[in-house]
């Protein structure tokens, strides 16, 4: 379906200028710039058709060979559906006690003097007496896909906000209980990380989000309540559970991406809440 | 996804395959990873046609989706290089050489008959793509996806210990 002419807004006459060389450049640093610098789609499209103009077109055997590629071999991954549905099973729990306080999530370079360590699938999940952290964040190939299927629209609007930001892994729950609408959702690019963070409301009662994608040795961290962390394991991911003051605080580390979530909820809820990643019942 | 869906992504595929590969290409390097960050936007859209194909701009949405691909790659790129130059590090405390001294490719060498480790220096050194990984193997490329990933871990757990 071909773009009309008359909505691009962008003048090929503006590129027509300059050089391939030039203009490969400016492809080159859009996609190292961030999001204010940031070419908008229109004008990226601009600046692709003034290249084709200017080259060879690709030819149409290429073209389908490397369609021929894409059904081969990419896109019987796409069609997989409950590959992450299977196998879910939770190990003992480990109650471990530590201590104190509250709730700020806070970008910051993980410090040494860690009390307490666990190897975990792809992370190691630091907590002393006031903060848990994860140390280190595994970068992983996009995964294969799975079925996002939720009818709470705000989680949808989460799901494809996520995705956007190219994270495939499953990290978005299905379920909420019920009543909880979104109310904010924003995205922020810092450098190199990008942080989404939403909010559900019911009533008066509140339930965050958030989620953090970075290949820096930074962490975010959580202060917590002198409470025992519950480890258990979903689908082969370590999630730590903890009390953060009148708050429940869920986090976990899947593939590039930490993500968190909090909310006044009873324990088993949010239990329920992380098992809905896997799946919509 | 349903046929009518498909047909529409198929014509799509078509339409852009030619200019994403340009701008996959300005910012990889190696071709063969220009085409898989091509391939691998497709994929995505395929898992989420409906996104696709209810923008009202379905180009720019394959290009923006791509660029936020690319991202991904550069970044995974710099963490697998980082964990397997820390590795050889490691691997290497005992040597009498100092760090700066350590030629790289040399260690690469010496440790090729290890399969994770050469995964991980094929993906993050040699700049291959996962479907050249897959197919020197004759694997298909999910289980080479899931090889790389049990590489890095394997070696992020040595790097701890």
């Amino acid at each position: 379906m071909p773009k009309n002419q008359e909505d691009k807004r962008y003048d090929t006459a503006k590129y027509g200028n300059m050089t391939n060389e030039e203009l490969e450049e400016i492809l080159r640093l859009d996609t190292e710039v961030g999001e204010c610098e940031e070419l908008d789609a229109d004008e990226i499209l601009c600046i692709l058709d003034v290249l084709a103009e200017k080259d060879e077109a690709c030819d149409d055997k290429t073209v389908q060979q490397a369609w021929g590629s894409f059904q081969q071999n990419y896109m019987p991954e796409s069609k997989r559906k409950d590959v992450f549905l299977k196998g879910a099973h939770r190990s003992s729990r480990r109650w471990i006690a530590l201590a104190v306080s509250i709730a700020i999530v806070i970008c910051i370079p993980v410090v040494g003097g860690a009390v307490g360590w666990e190897p975990i699938s792809r992370t190691i999940a630091n907590w002393t007496k006031d903060f848990f952290s994860f140390s280190k964040i595994e970068e992983e190939d996009p995964v294969t896909a799975y079925k996002f299927e939720t009818d709470n629209p705000g989680l949808q609007q989460l799901y494809d906000t996520v995705v956007a930001g190219g994270v495939t892994d499953p990290v978005v729950p299905m379920w909420l209980p019920e009543g909880y609408e979104l109310t904010r959702i924003s995205r922020q690019n810092i450098k190199d990380t990008i942080r989404i963070a939403a909010a559900f409301e019911k009533e008066n009662e509140k339930i965050v989000i958030s989620y953090r994608i970075s290949a820096e040795m930074m962490s975010g961290r959580y202060e917590k309540s002198d409470v025992p962390v519950e480890e258990f394991e979903v689908n082969g991911v370590s999630y730590y559970i903890f009390k953060n003051k009148e708050k429940t605080v869920a986090a976990w580390a899947a593939g590039k991406v930490e993500c968190s979530m909090s909310g006044e909820l009873a324990a088993e809820t949010m239990h329920q809440i992380v098992e809905s990643i896997y799946r919509s019942e | 996804m349903d046929a009518r869906q498909s047909k529409k992504i198929e014509a799509l595929y078509l339409e852009m395959y030619g200019k994403m590969i340009a701008y996959s290409r300005a910012n990889l390097e190696e071709g063969e990873l220009a085409e898989e960050a091509v391939q691998e936007t497709f994929r995505i859209a395929c898992q989420i046609p409906d996104r696709l194909l209810s923008s009202p701009n379905p180009q720019g949405w394959l290009i923006l989706t791509l660029r936020n691909t690319i991202r991904t790659i550069n970044r995974n790129r710099i963490t697998a290089k980082r964990i397997a130059d820390q590795y050889l590090l490691q691997q290497c405390k005992e040597c009498a050489f100092s760090e700066d001294e350590i030629d790289l490719n040399i260690l690469y060498e010496n440790l090729a008959d290890e399969e994770n480790f050469r995964l991980l220096k094929e993906y993050a050194v040699e700049g291959k793509s996962i479907l050249e990984m897959a197919e020197d193997r004759n694997i298909t490329l999910e289980a080479c996806r899931k090889r790389l990933q049990r590489a890095r871990i394997k070696l992020q757990k040595k790097l701890k210990v």
